[in-house]
């Protein structure tokens, strides 16, 4: 089968770096011009018009922090690289407080339908506390905003285990699960070393595990109730508003990427480009990538690994067709992991059942396993 | 011929006389100073230079130094003059501990007298009399040595006084020294010269010497510490052991301790020494066998070591299975120089294969796990620690039971007996009631109580040894302060109500865990040992109830919470990779686990038991 292509774009800007953050990001914002003058050589030499592209995904660092002249050649130049005419969905990530009415309109001019949001808490204090840069009202505004543009395929980020209290936990859930958003995606929050949070709180989360899968549970009972269902492990979105590029991710789909520390998945290829800002402008083209090829037995693996993330599990049949092979014989312990109750099979799909869903890296290290027991 | 070294010394002259040699080695409590004693004796008689000196040197391991115990017995050959004779003095140093007991006789059988070395602030302990009466036994010429009088708490009189009452010996005229300070080092030697008689033996019969240590050299094969007790070898000569009949080795070298290991020309009678002979399997020597010449041999094989036996057991596992091999090479090298090491196969259904080994006591027991894994970078799994029992079944036969899992079914035993200990118990009387009332919380019975001295009491018990074995020795030394000091001896087996506990892990039986326990304890040692493997156990996918069981009789349990978290949520800009290697490294450390039923038990998990407070 011909896998869909998507393309991924990394903008590192950020107007302050948030306290969780270890990712790749700059606040020097005097690199712009130059950082998206690379982007642009960066395409024109991974062009590629053979294949349309299914979804376009703009990611950061905050995109919507950069001028708005700089999103609008970016999405002039993927235009001319690449076939954007069967775009089924097109994502760009915006803080609250940088999202603009000129920005939204250029954005609905290249036919971008989603924005998504890093609201992360609706607790004002929470907020301040995780150096983000706006405030509550500020979401409401942009999200306001948005709609009167047009735009109404809207996800709001959030944060489970932020240092705040569980009833501030509860009020975001219940705040987030009324508003005309689509999309909600509710991530744990990861300590990372080097991060302001993690020197801050000694690195010790806020939060036990235990706790985490109770609010956890939490967040998916409230979403649920307001007709947000879960279609992966920390992605919740009304009937219809799944998010297409992601679902690609985690079907094993392939995808074109560009920007500093982006990874894409072509032609058999993982790659990722340096994390190095300054090396990513200074290095040859040819030379910003680290590439590993996948063989096919590896993507089988990516293709359950990510696949038993989604709601709906793996298509059995998909997997034979995909590998050549049935999915028991590849995976010699499903049968016994279905047996102990921590995969289920219906209707033609293997899954995780519902209350073992947080706890899918145990279960894919004992699916992995290669060796016997 | 001479041999002279580097520094122009008289290193070795064949044809020295027996008369000029003092074989002889130093006994003494633990910390009253005999290596450093040893040390001393090195430097002055020139065998090492200051500069060279390195804080007990002849405690060559580094779990010797890092303890400031003695293990291994080591032999040194050093030169003195006296009168303008030159003497050649052999010191063979010996471990203090208790369990050593075998390796102080091994060193002994190749001496003539004996150093009694005691601390003048402490006095004679428990385990200098023991060493001091397997001396005498020995025919040891003894000389009290009177250590550590540089220390104010030094009471010179009270110690020479309590020598003569406790020993019999005379010590009037006992060196009077302080190690550390070197002080009086020089009428040491001279004593040696003195009081040791030389030794006795034949230059002119066939070849006749004890085998008292052997070591493996990659290079050389297995080398044999040598006590030469008639006649000659040289190399070329043909070699036989008497154990291991039939077998011949051609002398490739022989030599002294100096205190490294110095080629000479030849050994003879009275000499201390090693000799290498291309000896390639471990097991063609064994320590206490006689070595004589193959053309020639001497009638009689000298009488040897007494076999010892083990005291203490447990099972010994490969953290990483396939390193079954490599254990089972460093157990062979170990048992080399180690007799009293015993070991053979066992298989565990959660451990795999390893060995059930014998000990003399638990500090053997740590030792050689200690080597194991230093020595022969060994990452092991050990089970509880188990003496021997005695079971006699319904059928009417006795067995000698010392792993667990191998006790019969209740239904076909009619009783056990278990080793009992005499414990007897050095303390200061202020600790007397701490000390009787441990005795009493490990099923002592009280034997009797004698004040030495208005500074220390002898209390007496008889204990189930499965008690010492248990962290009795940890327990004394927390509950006097680390005052108090033990020494033991078994006396026999007695009835005891002894049952088989095992732990349950989700249901299952783990046979790694079974322990024999008195029936009143198994409650108590139940509950810990479950609340200990709960906390080491990590948090699976299920939850998992621990259990300790007597029979189909659940006694205590505890209960590992099923895991809820273990996602890693974010997927940066579709990185898989960073979930890939998260995976990789959950994978490793499943690899490390050891799978009981359906669950993952750490390696750590089975030593956490191991160590139970009270």
């Amino acid at each position: 089968m011909s896998e869909n292509h998507s393309i991924y774009v990394h903008i590192p800007f950020c107007k302050a770096r948030c306290g969780y953050c270890a990712f790749c990001s700059c606040t020097d914002m005097s690199l712009v011009p130059d950082y998206f003058g690379r982007l642009s050589q960066e395409m024109a030499v991974y062009s590629d018009r053979s294949k349309p592209i299914y979804t376009l995904y703009i990611g950061g660092g905050t995109p919507s922090s950069v001028p708005v002249r700089y999103i609008d050649g970016l999405l002039r130049d993927l235009d001319k690289y690449f076939d954007l005419s069967e775009l089924k969905e097109t994502t760009v990530e915006c803080n609250p407080e940088s999202t603009t009415r000129e920005l939204l309109d250029c954005l609905t001019a290249h036919g971008v339908n989603r924005v998504s949001f890093g609201l992360q808490s609706v607790n004002d204090a929470t907020l301040e506390r995780i150096g983000r840069l706006h405030n509550y009202a500020d979401f409401l505004a942009a999200t306001e905003l948005a709609r009167n543009c047009g735009m109404d395929n809207i996800n709001a980020d959030l944060i489970i285990g932020l240092p705040e209290s569980r009833a501030d936990f509860r009020r975001s859930l219940d705040r987030i699960a009324s508003l005309p958003v689509t999309h909600v995606s509710a991530y744990a929050l990861e300590l990372h070393e080097h991060t302001a949070l993690c020197d801050r709180l000694a690195g010790q989360p806020p939060f036990d595990d235990d706790s985490m899968a109770d609010m956890y549970d939490e967040a998916l009972a409230t979403l649920r109730e307001h007709g947000f269902a879960r279609y992966e492990i920390s992605n919740f979105a009304r009937r219809g508003y799944e998010c297409l590029h992601n679902l690609n991710y985690w079907q094993e789909g392939r995808y074109f990427a560009f920007g500093a520390s982006a990874s894409g998945f072509v032609d058999d290829v993982r790659f990722v480009n340096t994390q190095d800002i300054g090396q990513y402008m200074s290095l040859p083209i040819g030379e910003l990538r680290t590439s590993t090829p996948v063989s096919l037995h590896e993507q089988a693996e990516e293709f359950v690994m990510l696949g038993l993330r989604l709601e709906s599990g793996v298509n059995l049949d998909e997997f034979a067709r995909r590998y050549g092979k049935d999915l028991y014989a590849f995976f010699p312990h499903a049968e016994k992991l279905e047996k102990r109750g921590c995969l289920c099979s219906e209707a033609g799909h293997i899954r995780v059942p519902a209350d073992k869903f947080y706890v899918i890296n145990s279960i894919l290290a004992d699916l992995l396993d290669d060796e016997a027991d | 011929m001479q041999l002279i070294d580097k520094n122009g010394e008289l290193l070795y002259n064949e044809g020295m006389s027996q008369e000029t040699t003092r074989n002889f080695c130093i006994i003494a409590h633990i910390d009253h100073g005999k290596s450093t004693l040893a040390d001393r004796l090195m430097e002055y008689t020139g065998q090492v230079a200051k500069r060279d000196m390195e804080a007990q040197l002849l405690d060559s391991m580094d779990i010797e130094r890092e303890r400031g115990i003695t293990i291994k017995l080591t032999p040194v050959i050093m030169h003195y003059e006296k009168d303008g004779v030159v003497y050649t003095l052999n010191l063979i140093d010996t471990p203090g501990h208790v369990d050593f007991s075998y390796e102080v006789s091994r060193s002994l059988a190749a001496c003539e007298g004996a150093l009694l070395v005691v601390d003048a602030s402490q006095g004679v302990e428990a385990q200098t009399l023991a060493n001091c009466y397997l001396a005498l036994e020995n025919d040891l010429e003894i000389i009290p040595v009177i250590n550590k009088i540089d220390l104010p708490s030094a009471d010179i009189e009270g110690t020479k006084k309590e020598i003569e009452d406790a020993i019999g010996l005379d010590a009037s005229a006992a060196p009077l020294v302080s190690a550390k300070e070197g002080l009086n080092i020089r009428d040491v030697l001279d004593a040696v010269v003195d009081l040791i008689p030389p030794p006795r033996g034949d230059e002119t019969a066939p070849l006749k010497a004890l085998v008292f240590d052997c070591q493996y050299d990659n290079y050389k094969g297995v080398i044999i510490f040598v006590r030469i007790v008639d006649g000659q070898v040289r190399v070329g000569t043909q070699i036989k052991m008497f154990r291991t009949a039939g077998k011949t080795f051609d002398v490739t070298e022989v030599g002294v301790f100096a205190p490294a290991m110095r080629p000479t020309e030849c050994l003879s009678a009275g000499d201390v020494g090693y000799i290498c002979a291309s000896i390639k399997t471990v097991s063609d020597t064994k320590v206490g066998d006689t070595v004589t010449d193959a053309a020639r041999p001497c009638e009689q094989p000298l009488h040897g070591y007494k076999e010892v036996k083990p005291m203490v057991f447990c099972g010994i596992f490969p953290a990483d299975g396939s390193k079954y091999n490599d254990l089972k090479d460093a157990l062979e090298k170990l048992k080399l120089n180690d007799a009293s090491l015993t070991y053979e196969p066992d298989t565990s259904v959660a451990l795999g294969f390893g060995f059930r080994c014998g000990f003399l006591g638990l500090l053997h027991m740590e030792i050689i796990q200690e080597r194991l894994e230093r020595e022969f970078d060994l990452d092991l799994v050990t089970t509880a620690p188990s003496v021997v029992y005695k079971v006699y079944t319904t059928q009417g036969e006795v067995l000698w039971i010392d792993n667990p899992t191998k006790l019969p079914p209740p239904t076909l035993i009619e009783h056990i007996e278990e080793p009992i200990v005499r414990a007897e118990v050095y303390s200061p009387p202020e600790y007397v009631g701490d000390v009787m009332g441990l005795c009493q919380d490990k099923r002592g019975t009280f034997i009797d109580m004698t004040y030495l001295d208005k500074h220390r009491v002898k209390i007496t018990y008889e204990i189930p040894l499965n008690e010492i074995i248990y962290n009795f020795f940890d327990s004394l030394k927390s509950r006097t302060r680390g005052y108090a000091s033990l020494d033991y001896e078994l006396k026999g087996f007695t009835p005891g109500k002894l049952v088989r506990m095992d732990m349950l892990l989700n249901g299952e039986v783990c046979d790694a865990l079974s322990i024999i326990v008195n029936e009143e304890r198994a409650y108590s040692r139940g509950r810990q040992m479950a609340e200990k493997l709960k906390d080491a156990i990590p948090r699976q996918m299920f939850e998992i109830p621990i259990q300790a069981a007597i029979g189909n009789k659940i006694i205590a349990r505890e209960t590992v919470k099923a895991l809820r978290k273990d996602v890693l949520a974010k997927c940066y800009g579709g990185d898989i990779t960073r979930k890939k290697k998260l995976l990789e490294k959950q994978k490793e450390g499943k690899k490390r686990m050891r799978q009981v039923g359906s669950v993952s038990v750490p390696s750590e998990a089975f030593m956490s038991i191991l160590k139970i407070d009270d």
